[in-house]
């Protein structure tokens, strides 16, 4: 794998809904290229479709048609069982609210994605302590997410989307529960770790600032994506 | 059990809470069963102590003693048959008074001092020693020492006997009432006066090797049972037995329920978190495996701590209660518990393995 590989692509993704007797279209011939190294931002407003966007690039949920492909793989050439593996080995997810364990310590949220692989060992946990301290949190190891503050469970949250050495990270709003200023560290960490990491990140955001810190910004409306390239800071 | 471990570390009031409940579960399933065992021991515990492998009663008796009564040409018959020990044996339950107007309630027992009974059952000591010196006399379960001694003299009511007090030693109890031991001659008087005519109750059996006792049934109209198919002949042992085994049952099933209603609630307050394991990359064995681990801790350690609770309590019971628990007693009782607890949980699976991890995301629709 190189940097600027195509590592996440969504291929004429369309997901229709019924609600009602009708059908609600809310992802209309989605495409969509990630490379390794390169954060892309999504914007849109609320309803607009942009965490069924993550859903989908994901492999957390299937699209009424067109393909997601991850690493060369089609997710619609493969079995359940097999997109679960596909998810599991080449995806992370950054939650919303950080979305942290409330009984496991700081060092413990990135040690459970190493136990979940069958691969907690030494080495393991000295990934998870260099993350973390990479991230800024050497210090909070051993502290429970009620211990830390909003921007530090995000980190965390960061980290442990590392932790597995995924190629495709997807970020479901990780800003929203943040002041400003703790919402560019955030930011900032997110943009840091994508290049340093060579992964593709793809950062679903309500709020428009720090836009600058993507390679790309993309805006979701009425079901389709238009692109705004910008310039790198 | 990453996950499971450490959720049992930090969120202990939780655990505490549900924990505590199902200790008194156990408490109570520990309860009922030293008084389902003890009220077994009171019940048959003399019987079990007697050296014998079967039991010949009357056709029809029910394994009853006061229903049966065979004669000498049955005890002929199965004595007669190689590999077969056999012994007569009389049995009464008698009001007796004491010299004081004391009135006790007795299984009388009457045993031939010379047979295999009264030579090697725990009465030995005592009928085996004196042998037919015993004529007239009784020798009580250690129960009635409180109550009678060694040389009193004890009027069988209905009777004009006076028969004295020569010994104690464990007899257990039949019936819920104490045995007491005598002749088997001093029994048939009683019973029957001068026209006992070798009558007795019921035959005990030592059988060693293949022996046909079905046909001597058949010759001798007998029913031949193992000694433990015999207990049920005891006064209400069949109702109570059936009544303990009912109340545990149930007990059984509300533990199964309240652990299936606390897995399911938990279950619930954990679906994001579930959601998130999955989108983390773990299976549905591996949430359930963490799950039901975190469980299976909390059961064995509510378990332990609700029997021990439970015999500690026994243990200050005393003897106004019937309360007998053994090892195997204790053991199956946590067993049976812990594997309601589990199946209960069971229902709650199905749940846990529905979760999707797509609501870790504020999907739109």
């Amino acid at each position: 794998m190189t940097a600027n590989e195509v590592a996440l692509q969504l291929d004429h993704v369309t997901v229709r809904v019924r609600d009602g007797d009708e059908s609600l279209t809310i992802l209309d011939g989605v495409d969509l290229d990630a490379r390794r190294g390169e954060m892309v931002t999504v914007t849109g407003r609320s309803g607009s479709g942009k965490s069924t966007l993550l859903a989908v690039a994901g492999l957390l949920r299937q699209p009424t048609s067109g393909d997601v492909i991850i690493d060369g793989q089609r997710a619609s050439s493969l079995t359940a069982r097999q997109r679960s593996r596909v998810r599991r080995d080449h995806v992370a997810f950054v939650h919303q609210f950080a979305q942290l364990f409330p009984s496991l310590r700081a060092i413990e949220q990135l040690e459970l994605v190493a136990h979940i692989r069958g691969e907690l060992d030494d080495r393991a946990r000295r990934r998870a302590r260099e993350l973390l301290g990479e991230l800024g949190l050497g210090d909070h190891l051993d502290r429970l997410p009620a211990q830390l503050s909003g921007g530090e469970r995000q980190r965390v949250a960061i980290a442990r989307a590392l932790m597995a050495h995924p190629s495709v990270v997807l970020a479901d709003e990780p800003t929203s529960a943040l002041d400003p200023a703790r919402a560019r560290q955030v930011m900032e960490a997110l943009a840091d770790e994508t290049r340093r990491r060579e992964v593709a990140t793809i950062v679903v955001i309500h709020d428009p600032t720090h836009l600058e810190l993507a390679d790309r910004n993309l805006e979701l409306m009425d079901g389709r994506l238009h692109m705004a390239q910008l310039e790198r800071a | 059990m990453f996950l499971g471990l450490r959720d049992l570390r930090v969120s202990k009031s939780r655990f505490v809470l549900v924990g505590s409940v199902l200790a008194l579960i156990a408490l109570l399933s520990t309860l009922l069963s030293g008084l389902a065992n003890g009220l077994v021991d009171d019940g048959i515990s003399g019987l079990r102590a007697l050296p014998l492998s079967h039991l010949v009663f009357q056709e029809g008796a029910q394994n009853s003693f006061s229903r049966s009564v065979l004669g000498p040409d049955v005890q002929r018959t199965f004595g007669e048959q190689p590999g077969v020990q056999v012994t007569p044996v009389g049995m009464s339950f008698v009001n007796a008074k004491t010299g004081d107007g004391t009135s006790v309630d007795l299984a009388l027992f009457g045993v031939d001092p010379t047979g295999f009974l009264a030579s090697e059952s725990a009465a030995a000591g005592r009928l085996g020693e004196r042998g037919g010196a015993l004529d007239h006399g009784l020798v009580l379960s250690d129960e009635l020492r409180d109550t009678v001694a060694v040389g009193d003299q004890l009027q069988i009511i209905g009777t004009e006997q006076l028969l004295p007090v020569v010994g104690f030693t464990y007899g257990g109890t039949y019936g819920h009432v104490p045995i007491a031991y005598t002749t088997l001659a001093t029994w048939q008087e009683l019973i029957y006066g001068r026209d006992a005519r070798g009558r007795f109750s019921a035959l005990a059996l030592r059988v060693s090797g293949d022996v046909d006792l079905a046909e001597l049934d058949r010759a001798s109209g007998t029913e031949t049972v193992a000694k433990e198919a015999a207990y049920s002949g005891s006064p209400g042992y069949s109702a109570e037995t059936a009544t303990m085994t009912l109340i545990r049952g149930f007990l059984l099933v509300i533990s199964a329920l309240v652990v299936g209603a606390f897995f399911t609630v938990w279950t619930v307050q954990r679906t994001r978190q579930i959601g998130l394991l999955k989108a983390l990359g773990a299976s549905n064995a591996y949430v359930a495996r963490d799950a039901l681990g975190q469980l299976a801790v909390l059961l064995v350690i509510a378990i332990v701590i609700g029997t021990a609770v439970g015999v500690l309590i026994g243990r200050f019971l005393g003897d106004s209660v019937p309360f007998s628990l053994t090892l195997r007693a204790v053991g199956g009782s946590s067993i049976a518990l812990a594997i309601a607890g589990m199946l209960g949980s069971a229902a709650a699976l199905r749940r846990l393995t529905n979760i999707d991890p797509v609501l870790t995301l504020a999907v739109e629709s």
